[in-house]
């Protein structure tokens, strides 16, 4: 009778310790590691750049990567984030209005262009006009990712945006930049809207690519959370800006 | 006194806190604006029919499926197809909901189905009722075969030396006698089919007015940074999923009441 009890309390305990060691692992403050948040679409090379600084310093980094929409509203509700990249510019500004930024730059600029599959090419895509044509399958991102508010930009100004939801042409509304690229990559659309670095890193045949007249100024930029690690998020931002080819070699320009 | 046990000293606050907390962490966060904003937005309608109808038949495509699983259970639970169907019964819900999506593109897409349109099956609403059953679909099978399994065989063998054939008796005995695990069955897929979004977004499009969920356009709204329209919708779809459960009681108490008064 006394068995049970005492092994049911062992286990109500154990998951006691665990809620509390969980929660206290946040607050260790020597060499705690550091939590950045960073656009989708700049994953690999700053999965590069994070293996040097570990290797460089041994500070542990631990990236979370998403859409930038979504990263701003985690940032916006609090959870812990030292660092944070994102693809829209405007984003970091609604922070800055919200008092949670204490030190925010403009990091790289970057462009949308049309990438073409390989279904795509064979029907004669070259630029965005020929999209309204029949049985055409595009692929725009969801306007969470910063893409898609771009992308949509572009189509607007040229004015097709309208023609093409009419037509239907625009079948797929991915959550990421990097689920349109993989969409055109594995040939299951005819063209997708991306960054030009996206279709760099997936290898993409690009067909156009747009001035800012067209989509509105597009800005990477970093911003140092207050209240975080605000030290080790500056010397981590510095340590990137110094290995800013790994990011260039994608077609990014730095913003002077 | 009585000696409180070590169950209702763990069980009661770890429920509330757990479960209960945060579904009304989400209800209790809705406000007037966020509610006029989303009900205005005739994308949410869209979504919330949309939802309705692809779930709905979700839900109906795996009970049929679970009842074709249930008939080879029964009959020829000796055979490879049985076994294959047995093992694999739990592989989708092992998978992660991504990696669902993309399968099921890459199998139904245009390079595989390019026959039936531009796009294959992807990105329509079949897809989005396809993504919906891929998931939902072991749930049904679980409630139907566990049910099939109370079943009391000798019933069934009275029907075969009658004459039935193994269809007819499957037919007129064994799905009578499964009402109860269907109609849960049912219930357990809808359920889980409206909750679904990483496979629908992947396979389905996800466009707005089209193709889009009740669960991607929550997201979507999380993601743009509109959470008080996020709330409101999010606790649309808690209280549509409090009303099926409550069906579901209703229904299990009034058929409990029947069987007690047969």
């Amino acid at each position: 009778m006394e068995r049970p009890h005492r092994f049911i309390g062992i286990i109500g305990l154990f998951l006691l310790v665990g809620f509390l060691l969980l929660s206290a692992g946040c607050t260790q403050t020597e060499e705690a590691p550091l939590n950045v948040y960073v656009a989708a679409g700049l994953k690999k090379p700053m999965d590069v750049v994070i293996a040097k600084y570990t290797n460089a310093t041994g500070i542990t980094v631990i990236p979370n990567y998403g859409p930038s929409g979504g990263l701003y509203t985690q940032i916006s509700q609090g959870q812990p984030c030292d660092l944070y990249y994102s693809a829209d510019y405007n984003l970091i500004e609604k922070l800055e209005a919200e008092g949670k930024v204490s030190e925010a730059e403009k990091f790289m600029k970057e462009f949308v262009v049309m990438t073409v599959s390989k279904t795509g090419q064979e029907k004669g895509i070259t630029t965005a006009a020929n999209l309204t044509s029949e049985n055409i399958v595009v692929a725009v991102a969801d306007p969470s990712a910063p893409v898609g508010v771009y992308s949509e930009n572009v189509l607007k100004n040229l004015g097709l945006w309208d023609q093409l939801n009419a037509l239907g042409n625009i079948k797929t509304r991915p959550s990421t930049v990097n689920q349109v690229a993989l969409m055109v990559q594995s040939d299951e659309v005819d063209a997708g809207f991306t960054y030009s670095s996206t279709a760099v890193l997936y290898d993409l045949v690009t067909t156009e690519k747009y001035g800012y007249d067209l989509s509105e100024e597009i800005v990477f930029g970093d911003a140092i959370i207050k209240g975080g690690n605000e030290a080790g998020a500056e010397a981590f931002r510095d340590f990137v800006r110094e290995n800013s080819v790994e990011f260039t070699q994608y077609g990014w320009e730095l913003y002077a | 006194m009585r000696k409180v046990s070590i169950w209702e000293v763990l069980f009661v606050p770890l429920f509330f806190l757990l479960i209960v907390y945060p579904i009304l962490a989400i209800i209790g966060n809705v406000t007037i604006e966020g509610m006029i904003k989303t009900f205005d937005d005739p994308i949410f309608w869209d979504s919330v029919k949309n939802t309705l109808i692809t779930a709905f038949f979700a839900a109906l495509l795996g009970v049929l499926m679970a009842l074709g699983f249930g008939y080879f259970y029964i009959f020829h639970p000796g055979t490879i197809i049985y076994k294959i169907a047995d093992f694999m019964n739990d592989l989708p819900i092992a998978l992660p909901h991504t990696v669902a999506g993309l399968a099921l593109l890459l199998a139904f897409g245009r390079n595989m189905f390019g026959f039936i349109g531009p796009t294959g099956l992807a990105f329509t609403l079949i897809a989005v009722v396809l993504a919906m059953f891929f998931v939902s679909y072991p749930l049904a099978a679980r409630t139907i075969a566990s049910a099939a399994e109370e079943i009391d065989k000798e019933q069934i063998s009275v029907a075969r030396t009658l004459g039935d054939t193994p269809p007819k008796a499957y037919r007129r005995v064994v799905i009578p006698l499964l009402g109860e695990a269907i109609f849960s069955g049912f219930v357990l897929s809808f359920s889980r089919s409206i909750s679904e979004f990483a496979a629908v977004i992947m396979f389905g499009g996800n466009v707005p007015g089209m193709t889009q969920v009740l669960a991607s356009y929550v997201f979507t709204k999380v993601e743009e940074g509109e959470v008080s329209m996020a709330v409101t919708a999010s606790a649309f779809c808690i209280l549509l999923s409090l009303m099926l459960v409550i069906v579901l009681r209703l229904r299990g108490r009034l058929h409990a009441r029947s069987a007690e008064s047969a």
